[in-house]
């Protein structure tokens, strides 16, 4: 009964560590490719206009 | 005084003669005044207007179709002023690079042009970026007909006559004795010491070349009269919409919030930089409402994050959305020139003016660029977005929304060969007659024309009368 739980318990830590680093490297990576993203231009032609925009917009 | 014929005026005698009425005539005879010189001012049309004056404005343009320059002028006392925008603005420092003028020089004039055009001396200027000011105009309300009619009644140095053409000058090469004039259908001729040509971008050509039709040899006859005609290109680039509190957050307290229009300008970096005209960005100040929906629609449809930001605030006073229109400065070109019509005549029997006109590749690929790093400069700072007309975008054409600027023809310069006065505004190898207004310009700037025109003809009054004394 005790191994399981130490075996439990590790699985929690390390599921529970996967768990928020994995939130960190994913919210790290949007908002570095959101603000990669952010001034690069897009141009989109609508009626007899072409409009200048960034690609988030 | 204001003489009502032609009679009246055989019992004076006028040191200096200016012909035209418009800012450019009244501003010279107000300096003329101040330093108690007398002078008449002759103006061909009559107190108000009239169809029958104008029509000897009649003149046909050959080559790109622009505005009718019988209408987008005025013959009658006050000149064009009766009819003008208001918007005044000096050039900026940069535009006068091609000028023997300096812009110091044309400065020491700025408080005495407000003066005279009942404006304050404020025309703020804010760094947006490096390509790009917020600029400061002032709206002028002067009719310089009505502001100074009753005026010039009671000017004991101040003359005027009405109704009275002049049609050409006579003299010798060097010295220009009298003008021949035509008043009532009547010829008179008039000596004076001094004369000075104040008639507009198109007159001033017209009378000077067909004096020289008259006599060829009264002038140098290199110089390129009636050439280097410009105007100032106006039409809508785009539209596009921008947020007043964000460019004022990325100005730092320094946006200039007033009535009116947002202007724009681009800077001297980026005219120098990519080899442009410079020009100005208008966003009006009367919203049109059906395209403001259409701008907004057209956002959330393309750009839905930007579009729901923006959507919140429609129609608030925030918003500045609707159509950009510029202003261009036009690069100076020979062939773009006045010359007299070989058969047409108007009613005094002088020929009328033909322009031959052809709008510039430069001015269109000016205008695009302007419009991209624009459009760069709101998305970047994200202060607004911007849209390019395709036609502009695609280097195609620019629709003119008409032609009110008539620049050049009589420009200033040190060459005899590129220029017609030199920096006092005389005419090159002669003593005694002198040219202003926008004529002279030798380079266009995106400014309107009017502020300066004031400036250099105050300027000239002060030369005048540091030669009689």
């Amino acid at each position: 009964m005790k191994k399981n739980k130490f075996f439990i318990n590790t699985n929690r830590r390390l599921f529970n560590n996967f768990f928020i680093s994995g939130i960190f490297v994913l919210t790290f990576f949007k908002e570095f490719n959101l603000s990669f993203n952010k001034n690069k231009l897009k141009k989109i032609k609508q009626k007899n206009f072409v409009w200048l925009l960034n690609e988030n917009d | 005084m204001i003489f009502k014929n032609f009679d009246e005026l055989k019992n004076f005698n006028f040191p200096v003669i200016i012909i035209g009425s418009g800012p450019a005539g009244i501003s010279t005879a107000l300096k003329l005044e101040e330093k108690k010189i007398k002078c008449l001012i002759i103006e061909a049309g009559e107190v108000d207007y009239s169809d029958l004056s104008q029509k000897s404005y009649s003149s046909k343009v050959i080559g790109d179709q622009i505005s009718d320059l019988q209408f987008s002028r005025l013959r009658q006392f006050g000149g064009t002023s009766g009819q003008w925008g208001g918007w005044s603005k000096p050039m900026e420092n940069y535009n006068l690079s091609a000028w023997p003028i300096s812009y110091s020089e044309l400065n020491k004039y700025t408080n005495q042009t407000c003066k005279i055009l009942d404006i304050k001396n404020e025309f703020n200027k804010s760094k947006i970026n490096s390509y790009f000011n917020q600029i400061q105009f002032q709206y002028s309300q002067v009719r310089f007909k009505e502001k100074y009619e009753g005026y010039i009644k009671k000017s004991k140095y101040i003359s005027l006559i009405l109704n009275t053409q002049v049609t050409k000058f006579i003299g010798e090469k060097k010295f220009i004795e009298s003008i021949e004039c035509s008043s009532r259908g009547k010829i008179f001729i008039l000596p004076s010491k001094y004369f000075i040509l104040a008639t507009g971008g198109v007159e001033n050509s017209r009378i000077l070349l067909w004096t020289k039709e008259n006599n060829p040899n009264i002038f140098n006859k290199d110089l390129p009269i009636g050439k280097f005609w410009m105007t100032h290109p106006w039409f809508i680039g785009g539209y596009g919409i921008l947020e007043k509190s964000e460019m004022s957050k990325h100005l730092k307290g320094k946006f200039i919030e007033y009535e009116g229009p947002l202007h724009v300008a681009s800077s001297k970096n980026l005219k120098l930089n990519e080899n442009i005209s410079s020009g100005a960005i208008y966003m009006s100040s009367n919203e049109d409402e059906k395209l403001y929906k259409e701008i907004i629609k057209d956002l959330l449809c393309i750009a839905p994050e930007f579009g729901k930001k923006i959507a919140r605030k429609t129609f608030g006073k925030d918003l500045k959305c609707g159509n950009i229109f510029m202003h261009l400065e036009e690069s100076p070109s020979e062939n773009n020139r006045i010359v007299l019509d070989p058969f047409a005549k108007d009613k005094n029997n002088i020929p009328i003016t033909n322009l031959y006109y052809k709008e510039s590749q430069k001015t269109l690929l000016s205008a695009k660029k302007i419009l991209e790093e624009f459009a760069n400069t709101c998305r970047e700072l994200d202060i607004g977005r911007v849209a390019l007309k395709n036609q502009i975008s695609e280097l195609k054409k620019y629709e003119s929304l008409g032609v009110y600027h008539h620049i050049g023809g009589t420009r200033l310069g040190n060459n005899k060969k590129d220029s017609v006065v030199d920096k006092n505004l005389k005419i090159h190898d002669n003593n005694n007659l002198f040219i202003t207004g926008s004529s002279v310009f030798p380079t266009s700037g995106y400014t309107n024309p009017t502020f300066t025109i004031i400036q250099l003809s105050l300027r000239l009054g002060d030369h005048i009368f540091k030669i009689l004394s």
